[in-house]
Order: structure tokens, then sequence, then C-alpha cells
């Protein structure tokens, strides 16, 4: 009994070794989607997972060397390589040990080309095992639906830009800071999602300011602006849209902002001109229309800038000027009209 | 067209038809030229209205880039005149026109914006060199870290710089302005590179007495706004001319169509066969009309990508094309109506292989600018502005340009746009009818979207409580089919409509600033009836200033989604941001909680997170001096999905330990 169990499993052994050092045959395959809807006249990206059946081996290794876009059965274009895949321990025959996932953009003009002439469009590739000499043909249709108005709402692109139009931001300590995404969209619906922030790098959790909630219709491209962006207690917050519903088909992008200015002590603002002593008001006294700024005279000096701080070292909140003879005057409306009641603010007057 | 106005007036109220200055009565002079670029000291004077009394004159003032210059105004005849303490810095320039009304409310009558080229603080200097240089080192003291798990370093450097440099030569002016990244564990920049360029621009300017002369290198947009060319802020090369007596300025460009960052495509002239190529120009050909009438013309040739950001692709084929745009703008009625019409043309071609034929589309864009009451305030100083924008849009279905990433194409666009403002009401809105299939393709059908939507706010002019400022608007959508595909099938047909309403008010006391405002949303489908919903959206902001050393900033936002395919779901936000003054200038504390729960499709979800840091300062900041503090800080996130079956739940807690520096510097 030990004895013929013993040459059945050298038997066996022997096999699978012939099959590893020969060629591992493909058997099957399989593609999922095996359909897939896009839109016209946009880069469509789809994502693509292929599974590869083989007959087994000890080494086994599958690849396939190019897809290509067929219109109507004809090559319309060849596509990029897929790195080839090998098993090195015994590959059990019929299991799906190899899957390969890709994500492609259906090209505009192949789009173009299947809608003008009227044919349909399929995605190919072709999978052999290392010595060529199976072959395994897997193919996904791509149908087209009508984009843009018809249809549920889906996202198709985002890109994220400072006010300027940068894709990474700067502003200084205590800025209004906000950025933009650009959401390019088709079909109808609420689209839902989280402004994120993340600003202790080394933690890598973007953690959620605010959330979203927007109808959006007739597939339009759309514009939203962030919530204000923490910009006292960092050097460096990165900032995302994250959508939730409907889900993209693209990992969100972020943008990087540089504060100038650890935190708003750490902050420094370079006033021109000379500051001068400050007469009144003195320390804790209320500002209003009737508190007069009073200062020592500059020789030489052309003007003064009186300016209202809400913290030191950092940009003024209001200021104004008064003629190089003067050394008083009242807070102007303009200036007024710029602080909060109940708020302690500092005096600095400047000579130019 | 007075009789028009005097019967607008009459209906809008005696309020409007009053006499009061108007912002047309007051003019900045720029000596014949609106484009022309200001010397470093030139004084900047505005003409009076003839009819302006004491008591007006005496209710307005003029700020400079937000300073109050008025009390440093003359009055030299008709004309009132500031003159420069200091040399301007380089750059655009806001002056703005202000007046006090009787109600005590401050409005702005006029701004103007002017340019100055050459000159950069410290303006003493013929160069400069200022920026700020940030680093933080952070050790991790403690962690939750699975052993398993695929742990980021233990320490980590992170450095970000700003730069700003100028020199002054006679004529030319040669500027840098970037930033930068650089961090141990690279992943964390935008790039992946340990150590990043950001964004950046090298700029010399020549301001000649008959031309004036830019090359820019770097990131930056030419400034061209039109159908082919739009918001185009890329790395690359241009060129600008502007000829200031023939009112006419010539740019080139040569930039990378891809948003590029890092040190990758650094100049961005030619990456990967990727550029784009053209120039721009707007020229006045008639002196006597100056700019009430501007042509403008725009092309282009190039190869790339209009990917943008964030889409994953594998597939780098690259599209080549070219086109033109022609364009003009016209201010048939000073003030009043004017008028911009455009047409563009973009040809496509195959970026790498294959025998399609070309591809050419078309894009066409007219809108007409109305303002019947011009821009103006009343006796109590209230602003009063209405404009009225018609417009046509169409774009071919499949107009595409490299120059421009938002354009929309396969668009018919009827819409009519209105922006009213009031004193302290407001109300903007639009109607707009879109087509789609614009190129009548036989395999697809025609659809087309109503709508319309209107927001408005609304600030008592009495004295209430909470001060408040109310803000309501709405939005309607009807997508319908009109005409099904020739050939072939187009999927289910399309009948839907979308109706959203929401209100709320910002209230403000002395201690508390609350922001309210709820949105319910209902999308009713004919056709697709599980498409159907119905949303109510809540959000609530609270500013809390306990006392000057403690802040509070609590938030909610709250949905409840009725779908008809899975019921009802309710979502919840809850965060609160801490600011905290322990020892003044010394000890603080941030901390920020954020929880999220039943977020998204996924009922289940949550996710809870709070941040905290104690900050010591050690040595403030100050000019070409470092400063540095010490930071202990700890996070703490929990994150369930139900959609992850082998890890539904993850927690992360972790401990820091931080010095910061910060190196604010400047030459000289």
């Amino acid at each position: 009994m030990k004895r013929r169990f013993f040459i059945i499993a050298l038997m066996a052994v022997l096999t699978m070794i012939s099959a590893g050092y020969a060629d591992a045959a493909i058997t099957s395959g399989s593609v999922t989607p095996q359909t897939r809807a896009f839109t016209t006249a946009r880069v469509t990206p789809v994502n693509i997972t292929w599974s590869i059946r083989t007959m087994g081996g000890l080494s086994v290794t599958v690849e396939s060397n190019t897809g290509e876009y067929l219109v109507g059965g004809a090559q319309a274009r060849p596509t990029n390589v897929l790195p080839s895949q090998t098993k090195t321990s015994i590959v059990p025959p019929n299991a799906f040990f190899f899957t390969f996932t890709e994500t492609i953009n259906i090209p505009a003009d192949v789009i173009r080309a299947s809608q003008e002439r009227g044919l349909p469009l399929v995605y190919r590739r072709r999978f052999s095992d290392d010595g060529f000499a199976t072959n395994q043909e897997l193919s996904i249709s791509m149908s087209f639906t009508s984009p843009s108005i018809a249809g549920p709402l889906e996202v198709t692109r985002m890109r994220l830009a400072s006010d300027n139009g940068a894709p990474v931001c700067s502003a200084r300590t205590g800025d209004d800071l906000t950025v933009k995404a650009f959401v390019d969209t088709d079909g109808t619906g609420t689209l839902r999602g989280n402004w994120q922030v993340r600003d202790s790098l080394e933690s890598g959790n973007f953690r959620t300011l605010r959330t979203i909630n927007v109808p959006v219709s007739g597939g339009r491209n759309i514009e939203l602006r962030s919530p204000p962006i923490p910009t006292n207690g960092t050097s460096r917050v990165d900032v995302r849209l994250q959508i939730t519903t409907p889900a993209p088909t693209f990992i969100e992008p972020f943008i990087a902002c540089t504060i100038a200015g650890s935190d708003t002590v750490l902050n420094a603002y370079h006033p021109q001109g000379k500051e001068t002593e400050v007469v009144a008001p003195t320390a804790f006294m209320p500002l209003s229309a009737d508190t007069r700024i009073e200062w020592r005279a500059v020789e030489g000096t052309r003007a003064y800038r009186i300016e209202i701080l809400a913290e030191p070292d950092t940009r003024p909140v209001a200021a104004q000027q008064a003629k190089a003879g003067d050394t008083s005057a009242t807070l102007s409306p303009l200036t007024l009209a710029k602080l909060n009641a109940g708020r302690r603010y500092m005096v600095r007057v400047y000579s130019e | 067209m007075k009789k028009t106005f005097l019967a607008l007036a009459l209906l809008m109220g005696p309020s409007i038809y009053a006499p009061a200055v108007m912002a047309s009565d007051f003019v900045f002079v720029r000596h014949g030229d609106p484009d022309r670029i200001f010397k470093r000291d030139e004084a900047l004077m505005i003409e009076l209205p003839p009819n302006l009394s004491a008591g007006e004159l005496g209710s307005l003032f003029l700020e400079l880039d937000g300073i109050d210059v008025t009390q440093r105004i003359t009055l030299e005849g008709t004309r009132a005149v500031f003159y420069p303490a200091s040399p301007y810095t380089a750059g655009t320039h806001a002056l703005r026109l202000v007046r006090l009304g009787k109600n005590g409310k401050l409005v702005e009558i006029e701004r103007w914006n002017f340019n100055v080229v050459g000159g950069e603080p410290p303006v003493e200097s013929q160069s400069s060199v200022a920026g700020t240089l940030d680093a933080v080192y952070s050790a991790r003291l403690w962690d939750n870290y699975d052993q398993d798990a695929t742990e980021p370093n233990i320490q980590n450097l992170a450095a970000q710089g700003t730069i700003d440099a100028a020199m002054q030569s006679g004529d030319w002016r040669l500027s840098l302005r970037g930033n930068g990244f650089a961090n141990t564990d690279s992943d964390f920049n935008p790039s992946r590179d340990p150590v990043e360029v950001g964004e950046y621009l090298l700029r010399a300017e020549n301001a000649g007495q008959v031309m004036a002369t830019a090359l820019n290198l770097g990131s930056h947009d030419i400034g061209a706004s039109n159908l082919l060319m739009d918001q185009f802020y890329r790395r690359g090369f241009s060129g600008a001319l502007d000829f200031r007596q023939g009112r006419a300025r010539f740019a080139g460009f040569s930039q990378n169509p891809a948003p590029a960052t890092g040190n990758r495509n650094f100049f961005g002239l030619s990456s990967g066969g990727q550029l784009a190529t053209g120039v721009h120009t707007t020229v006045q050909p008639f002196k006597q009309l100056g700019e009430r009438l501007e042509l403008e013309a725009t092309a282009y040739r190039g190869e790339g990508t209009t990917g943008g950001t964030g889409i994953a692709a594998i597939d780098t084929v690259a599209d080549k094309g070219d086109g033109y745009q022609l364009g003009f703008k016209t201010h048939l009625v000073p003030d009043v109506l004017g008028m911009r019409a455009q047409y563009a043309r973009a040809d496509f071609r195959n970026g790498l292989n294959t025998g399609f034929d070309d591809h050419r589309d078309e894009a066409y864009n007219v809108v007409f600018n109305f303002s019947p009451l011009r821009t103006r305030t009343d006796d109590v100083g209230r602003l009063i502005q209405w404009e009225l924008q018609p417009g046509y849009y169409q774009a071919g279905s499949y107009f595409q340009t490299l120059l421009n990433p938002s354009a929309e194409s396969d668009r018919q666009i009827w819409n009519i746009r209105n922006a009213l403002v009031y004193g302290n009401f407001s109300l903007d809105g639009e109607v707009s009818y879109i087509r789609d299939n614009v190129n009548n393709i036989d395999w697809r059908p025609h659809d087309r979207s109503l709508q319309i939507w209107a927001q408005g706010s609304y600030a008592p002019e009495r004295e209430m409580w909470g001060r408040p400022v109310f803000m309501f608007g709405g939005a309607f959508s009807d997508d319908e089919r009109i005409r099904d595909a020739v050939i072939g099938t187009a999927g289910a047909w399309l009948d839907r409509q979308m109706w959203s309403v929401n209100g709320g008010a910002v209230l403000s006391f002395e201690k508390t600033t609350w922001t309210i405002n709820h949105t319910y949303t209902v999308q009713y489908d004919d056709i697709d009836t599980l498409a159907e919903y119905g949303m109510h959206y809540t959000d609530i902001g609270l500013e809390y200033r306990v006392n000057d050393r403690l802040t509070l900033r609590p938030g909610l936002q709250t949905e409840f989604l009725r779908e008809d395919i899975d019921g009802p779901s309710t979502a919840v936000h809850g965060s609160l941001g801490v600011q905290a003054i322990i020892i003044p200038d010394i000890l603080w504390n941030t901390s920020s909680l954020s929880a999220l729960l039943n977020e998204g499709d996924t009922p289940a979800g949550r996710t809870f997170s709070a941040e905290t840091e104690f900050n010591w300062m050690l040595k403030p900041a100050e000019r070409n001096s470092a400063g540095y503090a010490l930071a202990f800080s700890g996070m703490y996130d929990n994150v369930t999905d139900t959609d992850d079956t082998t890890d539904p739940e993850d927690e992360d807690l972790r401990f820091f330990v931080r010095l910061k520096l910060s190196l604010p510097y400047a030459v000289p």
C-alpha cells in the first residue's frame, strides 16, 4: 500500500515538474467588467481586472505584450504592455492564480471613430504563457451611453487650485485661505463629499473640516470653494475634496499649501518705515471715534502711518495715513469699520 | 435711454430717483491711457464731479491698498491729488473711493486698479531677497501600530520655504518668487520627491516709455480669458510687449499643458513632447474710441493632455491640436451696455498613430452686459447696481483645447444672468436652456436641460438682535430627451426634475458669531423612479470668543436622505476647533475634534478624529533671526468601514514631540 502510494505521489510530482519546466498552458480567463459604459469627447478612465487560469506547474509566467482598441473588429490603436507575472511555487491546475489590474483611458479619437462610423468598440488583450505556446484573448465591450445631461451624476475629473490657478498654494499665518475645486460632471444628482485637511504630515491622516452637499444638474463643470483653511497652527497644510457620492473613479488629489510662519507669534511682518513712539492711547484704553492717537514727531518724515494690529508682528487689520506735520489723529470711519467690538488691538505708528 | 432710466428709477422707488453722486462722475486720471504703467512716485489724481457739494466732499474717503490716505489728499482745482510718501511697490495697486452715508454706513463708490513696474520692498534698495523658511522636526513618542503594519518613520523632518527676490537697474527689473517643500518621507510631498519646487516664477520686466516688456519663466498665466484659453496657469515661458501709445499688447507663450508640480517638467518647456505654443494679442484700434472697442486674437499649436490632477492614468497618449480664437469687446453705451463676441476653432489629431482623420470643431460665444441703472449710490449711501447678462454659447461635440481645462464641449446654452445690489439687499440668479449633441450625431439622442437658480441676501439696516444677515435661494432643473438617436439605442428615456431651496442667517453677537443654513433637495424621475430622492441638509457653525485667551469653533452638519432605492439614512458631521492661550505669547494650544457618522453610501461608516497640540515658545522669530518652539501633540483616529471586510475598524493613537523653527529672512 505504502509502495503504491509512493509511486503515485512520485508520478504526480514528476508530472507537475514536467509541467513546470514545459510551458504552463493557459486554460481560460475572465475579465471584470465585461462591459463598460463610456461618454463622448472626453478621456474616460476604466478600471479592469483580468484573471488567468493555467495548467499549473513549478514556475509559471503569464504576460500580455499589448492591449488594443478595436473599432468594428479592426485595430484602432495598440496600447501599453502589462508587466508579466511569474509564480515560482507549484500552481495548482485550473486555479485563478494570475490577476492583472489596469486603468485605461479610452482615447478621445478612438471614441470618435466608434461613434462616427457606428461601429462597436472593444478593448482586447492577449495573454500568453512564457513560451507563447498558448494564448488567451479577453475583451471588454464598451457600450455607449448618452453623456452629459442624461444619466445619474458622475464625476469625471477634478482638479484643485489656489486662487491664482496654481496646483500648490502659499499663504501667510493668519491669512484667510481657501482653495477651489474644479469638478467636471455628467448627469444630474447631488454631489456629496468632505473638505478635508492634513496639517500633521507625520500622522498621515486627513480630517474633515466640513461636509458638502451640492445639487448638480445637466452635466456641468462646477467650481467649489473650500471653507476657510486653518493657517494658525502649522507651516504646511494639505487640502483635498473627498467625494463620497458619486464614488469617483480616481484618487482625489490634494493641494499642498505653505504657510509662512509656524505660528502667529512666530510670524514676522516687516512694516515699511521707521516705528515711532506712541504717546496715546496707553494700555487698555478703548478705541473709538473719539480716541486720539498721539505720537512723537520724527524729523524729515514725509508722512505717518497708523497701524492697528490684532496680534504682535502680524499684518495690520487697519491702517491710515497722517500728514508729516501731524503728531495726532483720530481713527477714521474706514479704520473703525474694520475693527470688531470687544476685541483687543495694538497701535503702532511709523514714519515714511 | 434717459426715458428708460427714468421709468426704471420710478419703478424702483423714490430713493433711487433722488439725486446722488454716481461712480461714473469720478474719473481716475491716467493721462490718456487706461492701461498705463504708473511711475513709482507718481501722484494719483481723481477728477471730481463739478456739482460736488462741500458736504458730499467731506463724506468721501480714499483708500490705497487698504490704507486710508484721506488725510493726505490735497485739492488742486477740480482734482483730488495724492502724493505718495514712499515709492509704490511693483505690481497692481487698488485705489478705492468710499462714501460715508447718512446712516453711518460705508459704501464703495468706485475702485480703480493701476500697475507699477519696478521696485519691491525694501524700496530703498536696488535689490532684495525676502521670504520665510520653516521646519518641523517630529519624533513619535508612542503609537499603537500593529507590528505587522507598515509604519511611517519614527522621526520626520519637514521643511518648506518661500522666496521673493527682486533686482532693479534702470528700467529693468528682475524678480523671482516661489515656494518649495522638503520631507524625509517623500510620500508627503505633492510629487513624492524628498525635495520639491512648488511653484516659481522668474520674471524680467522693462518699463520703457514707448513699450513695456515682460519675460516670464515658470508657473504663470499670461492673462488670456476666452473660449480657447482660460485659467491656463502652467509652467513654461512667455514674453509680452505692451505698446502704450498703440494700445496693443502681444504675448507669446510656450507652456506645458499638464499642471506640473515638483521637480519634473521643471521648466515646462518640453516633457514627453507635451508643449503648447501660441500667441495672444489685444488691440484697441481706434484711439478716439479708446477701450470702447478692443479686438482680441489667440492661436496655438501643441500636444499634451488636459487630464489635470486626480485621474489615475497609465495611458499617456497625448492629443495633438491647434486652434485660434477671434473676438471683440465693445462698450456700446459706456457704463450701461457692453458686448463681447468670440469665435474659436480647434483642430485635433491623434497623438500617436492610426489613420483617423483630423478633427475640427468650433465654439461661439456672445454676451451682452446691460447695467440699466449704472452704478450709483443714493443719498443715504446705498449702493445701487443691477447687471443683466444675456448670452449664447455653443461648442461642438468634439471641441477641445489644451489651453482651457474647464471648457465645456457639446453644448448650446442660451442664458441670462442677473446681479442686483440695492443697499444691503442682493440677488443673483441665472436662467439657462442647454442642449447637447450639437453635431447631430446619429448615434446619440438630443437631450435638453432647463436650469434656474437664484441666491439672495439681506442685512436689515435697522439695528436688530444679532445684526442678522439673511440668505435664501433656490434652484430648479428639468432634464428631458427631446429626440432619440436615429441609429441604435441611446439607453433609457430621460425625464427628470430636481428642486432645491435653501435659507439661513448669520448672527453676530459680542462674543459669538452663528452661521445657520438649511437646504432641501428633491429629485423626481419619471423614467427611473429608483433614482428619486429627497434630502435635508443643515449646516450650523459657531465662533465663540470666550475671552481674549479662548476661542471655540464648533460646527454641525446633518444630512437626512430619503432614497427610494435604499430607504432613509442620516449622516452627521460634528466638529470643534479650539484655540487657547495659556500663557500669553509663551504657551498655547490648538485642538480639533471631528466626528463623521453614517458617511456617504455606507450607512455604517463612521470616522472620529481628534488632534491637539501644545506649543511652548522658546524664542520668537525676528527678521534674519530664527525663532523656535517646542510642541507636544497627539492624534486619535477611529475609522469604521463595513465595506472593508478584512479590517472593518481601524484605530490609530499617536503622540509626538516637535521642534519648530521659523526664519523670516530679508536681505538687505
